[in-house]
């Protein structure tokens, strides 16, 4: 490590920048693993609600979005010696967050997209258990009405239509909430999820299909 | 006739792509007929707008806290790591 930096220590014309980003990155590697302990758990302190907030939102489970901010924050300790004080350290890892997310959606998809061969094979899909064998609805008791705009400023309903998002397969989550989220357009949560768009409105269809479901179990 | 199935599914279809003229004919004609499937429109619609406002809800929330001892584990798993 140190042979690096002293070769580039000896080229003559580093501008100041470069110098000040050399001595940085040499005290860095002479620290002990003490202070990089050190570092990190004032980095666990101070950045993990901005991340966790993040991922819960792209994400829409706690759950997951705790495991994500605990990765981010093991890679980042294993890269530690890339991270050259070039950015502020919340924003280093909040690259790293992002990579994180996209990558949990490309796996998950990809297991997904197995299982659900696995179920188009078994014949018994998600949603699809509100219709009986000729395709059409099976008749089911009254429910209360909750296709109403009134219930937008009801805490207690959109509570339990949290929580009904929240049961989703992970991917069937994604397609439902990533328009609104990040504006996304079809195209681009098509590439996200690696799916054909007739992928797409089939799985729409499947998660509606089941929040209905629960929203009529629980509402 | 189309099933309710394929019916639901080229409701979602048509919010994605636009439906071939034989595809809107058959929907239209089934919709015209099936009460629970004008539900299921209807439904859908409101499953969009609630998406829709549970995301900007998120969006103006503060934010939200990881707990005391899951920051804990983080840092004590980040400690029992082997030096590089």
């Amino acid at each position: 490590m140190w042979d690096k930096v002293n070769s580039q220590f000896c080229i003559p014309c580093i501008d100041l920048v470069k110098y000040r980003f050399i001595i940085r990155f040499a005290s860095m590697q002479s620290e002990t693993l003490e202070s990089k302990k050190t570092i990190f758990s004032d980095w666990v302190t101070n950045h993990s609600d901005e991340l966790y907030s993040w991922a819960f939102y792209k994400t829409s489970s706690h759950e997951i979005a705790q495991d994500l901010v605990q990765d981010t924050f093991l890679s980042a300790y294993k890269a530690f010696d890339n991270f050259e004080g070039r950015s502020k350290p919340g924003v280093w890892l909040f690259s790293i967050l992002n990579n994180k997310i996209i990558e949990f959606y490309r796996t998950r998809s990809k297991r997904n997209k197995r299982i659900e061969d696995q179920k188009e094979i078994n014949g018994a899909s998600f949603g699809g258990s509100q219709f009986a064998q000729n395709g059409h609805w099976i008749p089911v008791e009254q429910v209360a009405a909750w296709d109403d705009e009134n219930l937008l400023d009801n805490s207690e309903f959109l509570k339990i239509f949290s929580g009904c998002i929240e049961d989703l397969p992970d991917n069937w989550r994604f397609a439902v909430t990533s328009r609104y989220q990040m504006d996304m357009s079809s195209d681009s949560i098509c590439q996200e999820l690696d799916i054909t768009p007739s992928n797409y409105w089939q799985i729409i269809h499947r998660a509606k299909l089941s929040l209905k479901k629960c929203i009529e179990s629980k509402w | 006739m189309l099933s309710c199935l394929k019916a639901t599914e080229l409701v979602e279809k048509s919010n994605i792509v636009s439906l071939s003229m034989m595809e809107r004919f058959q929907l239209r004609i089934h919709l015209r007929m099936c009460d629970a499937c004008k539900k299921y429109l209807k439904q859908s619609k409101a499953l969009d707008m609630f998406t829709q406002q549970l995301i900007s809800n998120a969006k103006g929330q503060p934010t939200l806290e990881l707990s005391h001892e899951v920051k804990q584990e983080i840092i004590k798993k980040l400690t029992e790591q082997k030096a590089p």
